[in-house]
């Protein structure tokens, strides 16, 4: 009876660890790849990182998700499938998903999805799209076609380089020293951004943005509510900001030339610090207006709000 | 000739010398005139204080009525083209919202459990569209206002379509039918 009790001591333990080992299965896979890599990878939570490195060669190490069902790794000529599959439906937080570090060319097409897992992205080059529900997406030193897409996952940036779209619902986009043409799109996420890019797009809703600009071309700024300080060296060709309640600060230099047309709404104020040009109203509306012209006058700058305020400083 | 004049003289003669009323009304008179004045002058003034206040309420008042209801100022011109524009495109927009919403509800009937800053964003969205088309009713050439109009429209699509993708909750297992 007591040897019986005994062995169950044992087995017990015994059993829960040999059903960890199996949640904890581990993963190293090597592939050869062609040129032209298109790759897709499906991993729905944990933590993904991808980088690149001087092979021909796809390589995958880490451990796999403590309910995956296999793990999936498909070649159908330049296009791979990376994936940790999962049952259809399941329990469970992100520290129970997959960890996974994947190796790959440097200049390859990547498609990668999550549910709740966030991904870390480094070093690349070509057409980059990431997209997660509510994992946090961290991408640094990659260039060309970059698109990330979350719901409620943050997205942090750093040097990105090309055609760039950063989109998110309620997560944040913090971005740094990205250069190109950029796109940010939030809907009550917040935004803070330091770019070179040239072209840039900013379309929030209720989140509040504060963005540093540095040498722009053409820039557009929508917002519905939401308040938006707005820094630029310089201006090439236009910027055009809009805002329905939503507050609109733009510090410039006083030396930018450029023509003003700023629209204070029916409800909306106009500060200008810039210049001593003081903000009319019109003979038979409650719209304010403030027209003004700097310097030789090479770009356009037009602003408007119909409720929330205008203000220009230095 | 002679004759007529010696008339005449005799009816001057006939008239009395000097007229006296039948009734002796200087005394009545005099009181009068020693009445005091002030009492009249006081109540007269008053009228005229009087009435001058009320012709100018009146006159307040009809111009305050007038400016309300119908404003002196000219309203600026509106173009009724470019309003029938704005109404049917508002129009168009709300049959294609309406038409998302059917498929969703037909497609997508389990609910997400992400959906709710989406679901926020597409209500602010709406009442922005709407200050936003009040303004342009009024101000229908603003370019700049049709621009941000039908970016909040395309916004609005953008974010159904994007709610329609969204992963309904992994936990749950579906209804039982």
């Amino acid at each position: 009876m007591k040897a019986t009790q005994l062995l169950n001591y044992f087995t017990i333990p015994l059993i829960l660890m040999a059903n960890m080992a199996i949640a904890a299965q581990s993963v190293d896979k090597q592939l050869q790849v062609d040129d032209n890599l298109k790759l897709n990878i499906k991993v729905l939570r944990g933590e993904v990182k991808v980088s690149s490195w001087d092979k021909d060669e796809i390589s995958v190490k880490g451990t796999l998700d403590e309910l995956s069902e296999g793990f999936i790794l498909d070649k159908q000529g330049n296009q791979v499938t990376l994936e940790d599959k999962m049952p259809r439906h399941f329990n469970g937080n992100n520290k129970s998903g997959s960890d996974l570090t994947i190796m790959v060319p440097k200049n390859l097409t990547l498609n990668a999805e999550g549910l709740s897992s966030s991904y870390n992205l480094s070093s690349l080059s070509g057409i980059i799209g990431i997209y997660s529900v509510s994992g946090n997406i961290n991408a640094s030193d990659i260039d060309n076609q970059i698109f990330i897409h979350t719901v409620s996952g943050n997205i942090k940036t750093s040097k990105l380089t090309g055609k760039i779209k950063l989109d998110t619902i309620s997560g944040s986009i913090k971005d740094k020293n990205s250069d190109g043409e950029i796109s940010y799109k939030l809907v009550s996420g917040e935004l803070t951004s330091n770019t070179s890019a040239e072209n840039v797009s900013i379309e929030q809703i209720s989140g509040d943005a504060n963005v540093q600009l540095k040498k722009v071309n053409e820039l557009k700024v929508k917002t519905i509510s939401g308040d938006i300080t707005l820094a630029m060296n310089t201006l090439k060709s236009r910027a055009s900001l809009d805002s329905v309640s939503g507050d609109i600060e733009l510090n410039i230099p006083k030396n930018l030339a450029a023509n003003f047309n700023i629209n204070g709404g029916p409800g909306g104020k106009i500060r200008n610090s810039l210049t001593d040009d003081e903000p009319k109203k019109e003979k038979y509306s409650p719209t304010s207006y403030l027209k003004f012209q700097t310097g030789s006058a090479g770009a356009d700058i037009k602003i408007s709000t119909i409720s929330g305020s205008i203000k220009l400083s230095d | 000739m002679n004759g007529k004049d010696s008339k005449l003289d005799d009816l001057i003669a006939s008239l009395p010398k000097e007229l006296i009323p039948e009734n002796d009304l200087w005394d009545k008179i005099d009181k009068r005139l020693d009445a005091p004045i002030s009492h009249m002058t006081k109540r007269s003034s008053h009228n005229l204080w009087r009435n001058a206040a009320i012709a100018c309420l009146l006159l307040i008042t009809a111009f305050i009525g007038q400016k309300f209801f119908n404003p002196l100022l000219p309203l600026p011109e509106v173009d009724s083209a470019l309003i029938n524009t704005l109404s049917e495109i508002k129009a168009q927009h709300e049959i294609q919202i309406a038409q998302l919403q059917q498929t969703s509800k037909l497609v997508n009937w389990q609910s997400s459990p992400y959906s709710s800053p989406v679901e926020t964003g597409i209500d602010q969205l709406r009442e922005a569209a709407k200050q936003i088309y009040e303004s342009l009713k009024r101000n229908p050439t603003d370019k700049q206002l049709w621009q941000l109009w039908l970016w909040a429209q395309h916004r609005e699509i953008e974010l159904l379509r994007q709610g329609q993708k969204l992963p309904v909750s992994q936990n749950s297992q579906g209804a039982t039918i």
